[in-house]
């Protein structure tokens, strides 16, 4: 899918969202829905004016950069700068918005869609875990699989490496800050005494 | 005044306090070091940490560790040409030439010492400033709030990194997010769908953590690999040599610090700004500017200085006026909420010793993380060498149990992974994420200003109120003023192409 469609794909769930909040706000009293009726209507207006715009204008002229429009545009710091630093930044810039990566190919590749399921699956399992046996169980859980399976450490390292920091995460939440610990579905004991 | 001043230092001067400021410092140094990880990050993950803590201690864990991740930054520019934050990409022109020639000690030290100056002015300036600002913050009513608020909003959407219109969009999200929840004005659920748990409204810390330390995680799960690479070299300075340039360059501290300063107190306009401005500013008055890109430690010290000064600046506006002065301060404004301290005029006129006790916290923090980073760089600088395999797991179950801990709130676990995967779209595409976040704090100030305007002063209360109108005037003219720029901007270079045209032919 290209990038232009991906934009025109949040874009308009963000334009769909504003409109729901419109047709929702509708039950309420004029008073209360007064401020969220204006922020959402410019919310759609917003939305529906860069869906238009990223379709028949090019990508570049619908950034209005910070650091171009201030330094360079506004006040001429950037262009005062010498040609190689010129160069230096633009190379920096591009390094932050992740433009020059060098991606390997294959299904799991860096920035893939895979990739960005199985990162959001990994946080839903978190979250599952947390449901499930608690939070003070999922520290161990979740931070020992994750290494063990990353490969990134043996078993031992990683048991070692889990039951520490399970054990100062505890210690400081709850032997020090008194948060009560849920039990989690499957009450297995942790964080209830 | 002096009361309030002595009495903020005396709160500072207790072990817990003494104690959270040496932690927020350390961890601040370590996740400043980590690309990526900025001071956002840090405050996020530090916010159910404050829960229960007095304001002083609280402050010290909160400023100490931004404060911290501001040269934690720039040490990752110095050393391996990769800036921990985009405020800190200046440091990259002069910082890694004088690492490749041996010189990462003295880069580092003068790096730590033009901060440490910066912060004790902007810490001098913010105290400065207190009695000027109360009396006219005294003479401001709901109206004038009203468009305070509106300003910032406006201000930080247009001058948002990336387009435009997604940054005014991402503004407007955060405003609606804000508004979900029993509404305190009608006594009306809004947008609960008859939850029980959205009655309370979305939790601020929660979608923080979701927002930026969640989506933050994602990233780095979906980018994979080592988070930088470096080569070593032999060192060959010190970083005494370092300290002794910036103390020896005072003049340029001090240009750079009232620079840094003035960009801190207008809202919205970033450190990123602050550090490029600065580097320009030093490379016009440098004796050497031939030298600048190769090297020279004057490259190191004025965008550093800036840094250090900008954190006063931007506490200014945050609390005097309850506008945030950046993302940062955004965070702070959060915390403020959650220990029960409302900022603004209030915060001028009864709470003045906790001002002070800020003031304080930025000048002991910036020194601090002075000495610190003098005696950890030598540590410190391999951090940024840890895989994220292992960074990911425990920052993730950090922030699952952060966000429960917040409220006790089982459901509050969901929201944080709700707002991951919405912080993780909003950066992909460029929704600025603290755009989110300064609508989401300022959208009540808005309504509730709003609502009393028009019972006081009625339906076209603007018009009553002529400060009120000046400044809606000022909200439209800084709106407007880019999109001017950038039209006038276009004409020109069409005239040019034309001439050039007409000229060929």
């Amino acid at each position: 899918m290209s990038r232009r469609w991906q934009e025109n794909i949040v874009a308009a769930g963000f334009l769909l969202l504003f409109v729901g909040v419109l047709l929702e706000t509708m039950n309420y009293g004029p008073r209360a829905s007064m401020v969220p009726n204006i922020i959402a209507g410019i919310g759609a207006a917003l939305m529906l004016a860069q869906l238009i715009l990223q379709n028949v204008r090019s990508q570049d002229s619908l950034q209005v950069d910070l650091l171009e429009l201030i330094s360079a545009r506004a006040t001429g710091d950037e262009e005062a700068l010498p040609e190689h630093m010129q160069q230096s930044l633009k190379e920096a810039k591009a390094k932050k918005a992740g433009a020059d990566a060098e991606q390997p190919t294959g299904m799991f590749r860096p920035g893939s869609l895979p990739r960005e399921l199985m990162a959001i699956g990994v946080v839903c399992c978190a979250i599952g875990l947390f449901f499930l046996i608690g939070p003070i169980p999922t520290m161990f859980v979740f931070t020992f699989s994750y290494l063990t399976l990353s490969g990134h450490f043996g078993v031992m390292r990683a048991f070692l490496v889990s039951s520490v920091f399970t054990l100062f995460v505890y210690g400081l939440f709850h032997a020090w800050l008194r948060i009560d610990m849920d039990k989690g579905l499957f009450d297995l004991g942790f964080g209830l005494w | 005044m002096l009361d309030a001043a002595w009495a903020g230092l005396v709160a500072l001067g207790t072990p817990t306090a003494i104690f959270f400021t040496v932690v927020g410092i350390v961890y601040g140094i370590v996740i400043g070091l980590l690309p990526g990880l900025g001071g956002i990050v840090a405050m996020a993950l530090l916010l159910p940490f404050t829960w229960g803590m007095d304001f002083a201690a609280a402050m010290s864990l909160l400023i100490g560790a931004h404060i911290a991740t501001i040269w934690g930054s720039s040490a990752t520019s110095i050393l391996f040409r990769v800036p921990g934050a985009a405020k800190s990409v200046a440091l990259i022109f002069d910082g890694y030439p004088m690492t490749q020639r041996g010189e990462a000690s003295r880069a580092l030290g003068a790096s730590a010492m033009a901060a440490v100056l910066g912060g004790v002015y902007g810490a001098i300036f913010l105290a400065i400033s207190i009695p000027i600002t109360r009396p006219v913050m005294m003479a401001l009513g709901p109206a004038e709030y009203l468009m305070l608020a509106l300003w910032g909003l406006t201000i930080i959407a247009t001058f948002s990194e990336g387009s435009l219109l997604k940054g005014m969009t991402a503004a407007c999200l955060g405003v609606l997010t804000a508004f979900i929840g029993m509404d305190v004005v009608t006594a009306t659920p809004r947008f609960t769908f008859d939850s029980v748990t959205l009655m309370d409204g979305i939790s601020f810390p929660v979608a923080m953590i979701g927002l930026f330390a969640v989506s933050e995680m994602m990233k780095l799960m979906i980018k994979g690999g080592t988070l930088i690479e470096r080569t070593v070299t032999e060192e060959n300075s010190s970083v005494w040599q370092g300290v002794r340039d910036a103390c020896s360059h005072w003049g340029l501290v001090i240009r750079s610090s009232l620079l840094g300063l003035w960009i801190g107190v207008l809202p919205g306009i970033g450190q990123s700004v602050g550090s490029i401005a600065t580097y320009a500013q030093a490379l016009r008055t440098s004796k050497h500017p031939e030298t600048f890109g190769k090297g020279n430690v004057e490259g190191v010290i004025a965008p550093d200085a800036s840094l250090g000064a900008n954190e006063g600046g931007g506490l200014l506006p945050t609390l005097a006026l309850g506008i945030p002065g950046g993302e940062g301060m955004a965070i702070l404004l959060i915390a403020f909420i959650g220990l029960g301290v409302v900022p603004g005029p209030q915060m001028l006129t009864h709470n003045l010793d906790l001002v002070y006790t800020l003031v304080w916290v930025v000048a002991i923090a910036s020194i601090v993380t002075g000495i610190f980073a003098i005696l950890l760089t030598p540590i410190l600088a391999r951090v940024p060498t840890l895989n994220p395999n292992v960074i990911v797991p425990l920052v993730l179950a950090v922030c699952v149990v952060g966000a429960y801990s917040d409220r006790q709130e089982v459901s509050d676990v969901i929201v944080a992974g709700v707002f991951g995967v919405l912080g993780y779209i909003m950066d992909k595409y460029r929704y600025s994420r603290a755009n989110f976040v300064i609508g989401m704090v300022l959208a009540l100030l808005i309504e509730r200003n709003l609502h009393i305007s028009v019972s006081l002063y009625g339906d076209w209360f603007i018009f009553q109120r002529p400060v009120a109108l000046g400044m809606l005037f000022l909200i439209i003219f800084t709106t407007a003023w880019p999109f001017y720029k950038n039209w006038k901007r276009d004409k020109e270079l069409k005239k040019v192409a034309q001439a050039e045209h007409g000229s060929a032919s």
